[in-house]
């Protein structure tokens, strides 16, 4: 570590080269460093307040007459169920899972909350208050772990085994499962078991309060469920939160309007062709990966169309019985997993592609051979995972299911084994990286852009292997909060810091920013999101057992996250004006247009899909009537398509501008998939998704979350006309969204091999400086020196 | 007037209203020399600006086409969601309610064509 402005001595090579100064000052990284910390501590409390004050599983739950009507080890068990067959991926448990299915927590409370008042003599005073007493006192004994069911309840639940073995074991289908998708009768009583102990954990009160595990989550007036004042008043703080913090940005950025994007001085830059940058072997390598990522993209998009037919069609897939070979569950697994696949192709594609240029020199030997062999894996394990969850399904691994299976938890699909293998390849990766960087980052302080780039490339494996701490055995609280760490933590905050530092980078290597204003960005980006995104992962976790602190971080810190979401939409803003200067100054033209015009999408999206569509759903109160309805997909599609989709393939373009030859690239096709996503996406979030959404929520509120989540409100009239009308922006966001791009990857692959390789360090650089200042940085990164 | 077509008015309506505030959104100058952004090097950029083309470079051309897209994704999200209320509702209140917005809705696309045909033809400064 050197002293500022007293450069260490570095041993490169046998020689002794001086460190580089540090470019930013003490007091960013301080504010860094402390930010973390806080974010951090505190979600460590959360983490031992989530085993502290998990739910318990009692050892056995009997009737009142003593009978044993299940044990904890069905419980565990029928969990075990839920996840192999992929229930989680058709309908949800706490309100987390697929929406197509019930909410089987919700399903379960209703009906034998039903039958328990009907029990004692149907609608009437006394019927309801001895129905909410029965739900609402704990039973839970500490001592000998067991949970006591009055007569009515121990009757509903042996009512309820025979209705979801009729539910799950029906041959006929029509459910978006397949026929007879769980017909073991055993199967059926433990995935009994663990819907009721589910139901137990929302009605029951906790220890010593006068609300459930869940917060009283299902709404249920039924069992007496209904929103606590934790649930109200954290709402309320958290609008405050959000007030205050908005203010705040404008505030800053009012007082020091040196924050944020800024241009180059008045140097004139000449852009250089594309087809006169030089390329590295490992560069090349990586049109590769462009090519297997669009395939993804398409095939991505094509479950998900099936998985959207299931809503407007329930039966099949216009007369086919699809639900016979494709199941709605397999389908949206697909779906979900590929949508995290194709996207973090592109982005290990793009930081491989930028390192030699971040490194400013040619690359190590055998940096291409590592690249090929990196693609081959993923290739692999995009593969082995999807056909080991369709196996899974079918049972094909035995007791082996969730090592090459489906392992279950939604994000989490894919088998244990798929899952490490993963992470193994993301630090593979990681050492591609290190290998192209390290002549660099031996020069360079480590709170300079180059470590900032590693740091931010070693955190994706660091934080995706934390998902495999979510065992299908633990408890649900636990797994989920594990999950959350990879579902919010690991794709909203760290790709979201990876995305950030390259495209920071690759306006600093355009020569658009400086280096110091790019890091600039980037440190205002992590303690922005560190404030709020790092806590506010628990807005995820309001109604799964999570204990009511939980719910009051979550809510207000997640309504920080809107914040730093604001600021990058008024940044994108910048990166416009960015461009136009460019292409004005440059006597030659910015080959950029569309990575930079997929980028402004990315700040469009980033603040309608994430900020608002976030928001939306957000407050504990809007959460509480909506969580698992069609409002979230809205939110997930609008900020993960939106965002991290759009970041993506501007990455691709970015990189294929300099693949594909200059006679083969086609700026037309690059129009062409930018207009067609950008109105796919808005058609489906405005067409259907939003007002299905409300639909969903007003029903929620006014008839109840059970029958807003019931399969045949679903699929009435007015919603499977919903579902029909997205049809045409589906049409658009593939046919003329995603096919260009194929077509672009595979000239990629195709004409690769005709650009010039990079002789000497100079051929990687990417604009040169036409009119050199008196006064010359001296933090330029040597592709701009 | 039944719930479910006033819901749909009401949603019709707000995507309109979407659709207009995103046009107008279109309109405002993104002049990058005026911005504090590139305040610091307003001199420079003053002298090249005389030299610029009537019809402003990209990206300013394409920030006005792009809310001129999105706000007819919009609109013509709005014809839909309405047409499928006519197709249901046909009492007299909800074919009032339906039809105001259809001219509206139309009266709206008549101005979006013609904000399009004006930018393609003369650069979108001077529409």
């Amino acid at each position: 570590m050197s002293i500022e402005g007293l450069p260490a001595a570095v041993h490169v090579r046998g020689h002794v080269l001086p460190r580089s100064d540090r470019v930013m000052a003490k007091g960013w990284i301080q504010a860094v460093a402390l930010v973390g910390i806080f974010g951090f501590t505190v979600l460590g409390f959360m983490a031992a307040r989530t085993y502290q004050a998990d739910p318990p599983i009692p050892d056995r739950v009997v009737s009142a007459s003593g009978e044993v009507l299940f044990t904890g080890e069905d419980v565990r068990g029928g969990q075990e169920v839920f996840l192999r067959n992929g229930v989680m991926q058709f309908g949800s448990i706490f309100g987390h899972g697929a929406y197509l299915g019930p909410d089987f927590t919700a399903d379960y409370l209703h009906r034998a909350a039903l039958a328990v008042e009907a029990a004692y003599g149907g609608e009437g005073t006394d019927a309801s208050r001895r129905t909410i007493e029965d739900f609402r006192t704990n039973t839970y004994d500490p001592a000998t772990k067991t949970v006591v069911y009055t007569d009515a309840q121990a009757a509903a639940y042996e009512q309820l085994v025979e209705h979801y073995h009729e539910f799950f074991a029906n041959p006929v289908g029509d459910t978006g499962l397949r026929p007879a998708a769980i017909d073991d009768p055993e199967d059926t009583r433990r995935l009994t078991a663990y819907f009721s102990w589910s139901a137990w954990v929302a009605a029951a009160e906790r220890p010593d309060k006068d609300y459930s595990y869940t917060n009283n989550w299902p709404p249920e007036e039924l069992v007496g469920n209904t929103p606590t004042a934790d649930v109200v008043v954290w709402s309320v703080l958290s609008l405050i939160a959000l007030l205050a913090g908005i203010g705040a940005l404008l505030a800053v950025f009012g007082r020091w309007n040196w924050l944020g994007w800024q241009g180059r001085d008045q140097q004139e830059l000449s852009f250089r062709a594309p087809d006169r940058v030089a390329l590295t072997p490992s560069q090349k390598a990586t049109a590769g990966f462009f090519l297997v990522m669009a395939a993804l993209f398409l095939v991505q998009t094509l479950v998900g169309v099936a998985s959207q037919h299931y809503r407007a069609e329930i039966g099949g897939f216009f007369g086919v019985d699809s639900d016979r070979f494709l199941p709605f569950n397999i389908v949206r697994t697909w779906h979900v997993q590929l949508s995290i696949f194709w996207v973090v192709t592109s982005f290990l594609a793009a930081g491989i592609f930028l390192t030699p240029m971040i490194a400013g020199r040619k690359e190590p030997r055998g940096q291409h051979v590592l690249t090929n062999l990196l693609l081959g894996a993923l290739v692999v394990v995009v593969v082995g995972s999807l056909l080991g969850e369709l196996g899974g399904m079918h049972g094909w691994f035995g007791d082996l299911w969730s090592w090459f299976g489906m392992q279950g938890f939604e994000y989490l699909d894919l088998g244990r084994f798929w899952q490490i293998l993963l992470t193994v390849g993301l630090s593979f990766w990681v050492v591609v990286l290190w290998r192209g960087l390290r002549s660099r980052l031996a020069v360079e302080h480590r709170t300079n852009m180059p470590w900032l780039f590693f740091y931010a490339a070693l955190a994706l494996p660091a934080f995706y292997a934390v998902g495999l701490l979510a065992h299908p055995r633990a408890t649900f609280a636990v797994a989920d909060f594990w999950r959350f760490i990879v579902v919010h933590l690991w794709v909203e905050d760290f790709l979201e810091l990876f995305t950030t530092v390259m495209v920071a980078y690759m306006f600093v290597l355009l020569g658009v920013v400086r280096q110091r204003v790019a890091m600039t960005v980037i440190f205002l980006d992590i303690i922005l999101y560190s404030a709020g995104g790092v806590i506010g992962m628990a807005h995820h976790l309001y109604f799964n057992g999570e204990p009511a602190e939980v719910l009051a971080l979550g809510a207000f810190f997640s309504a920080l996250e809107v914040i730093p979401l604001t600021f990058l939409t008024l940044e994108a803003w910048t990166f416009l004006q960015l461009g136009a200067r460019q292409e004005s100054s440059s006597p030659t033209p910015f080959p950029h247009r569309w990575a930079v015009m997929f980028l402004v999408a990315v700040g469009f999206w980033n603040f309608l899909g994430a900020g608002v569509f976030g928001f939306l759903i957000n407050l504990p109160i809007v959460s509480y009537y909506e969580i698992g309805t069609a409002l979230t997909a809205n939110h997930s599609h609008a900020a993960m398509m939106g965002v991290y989709g759009m970041l993506a393939v501007g990455f691709m373009l970015f990189c294929l501008r300099y693949l594909v030859p200059e006679d083969r690239w086609s700026d037309k096709l690059a129009k062409i998939s930018f207009w067609s996503l950008n109105i796919g996406l808005a058609w489906m979030c405005f067409v259907t998704l939003l007002p299905l959404g409300v639909v969903q929520l007003h029903r929620s509120v006014s008839e109840g979350y059970w029958s807003a989540r019931e399969l045949n409100f679903l699929t009435n009239d007015l919603n499977a006309l919903l579902g029909w009308l997205r049809l045409p922006g589906d049409v658009v966001f593939i046919g003329g969204g995603v096919l260009p791009l194929l077509w672009i990857g595979f000239n990629g692959v195709r004409h690769r091999g005709s650009h010039q390789d990079a002789l000497d360090d100079g051929d990687l650089l990417l604009f040169t400086e036409v009119t050199p200042t008196p006064t010359a940085p001296t933090d330029e990164p040597a592709g701009a020196r | 007037m039944h719930p479910e077509a006033a819901f749909l008015a009401g949603y019709a309506l707000a995507l309109t209203l979407v659709a207009i505030g995103l046009e107008s959104l279109g309109r405002r100058s993104t002049d990058p020399w005026a911005s504090r952004t590139l305040a610091a090097s307003r001199p420079a950029a003053e002298h090249r600006r005389r030299d610029r083309p009537e019809r402003p470079a990209w990206p300013d051309s394409d920030v006005a086409t792009f809310h001129l897209g999105l706000s007819a994704v919009a609109l013509f999200a709005a014809f839909v969601i309405t047409a499928v209320s006519v197709i249901r509702y046909s009492g007299p209140i909800e074919l009032v309610t339906q039809g105001v917005l259809l001219v509206v809705i139309a009266a709206r696309v008549r101005h979006l064509v013609a904000r399009h045909r004006a930018l393609t033809r003369r650069g979108w400064r001077d529409v």
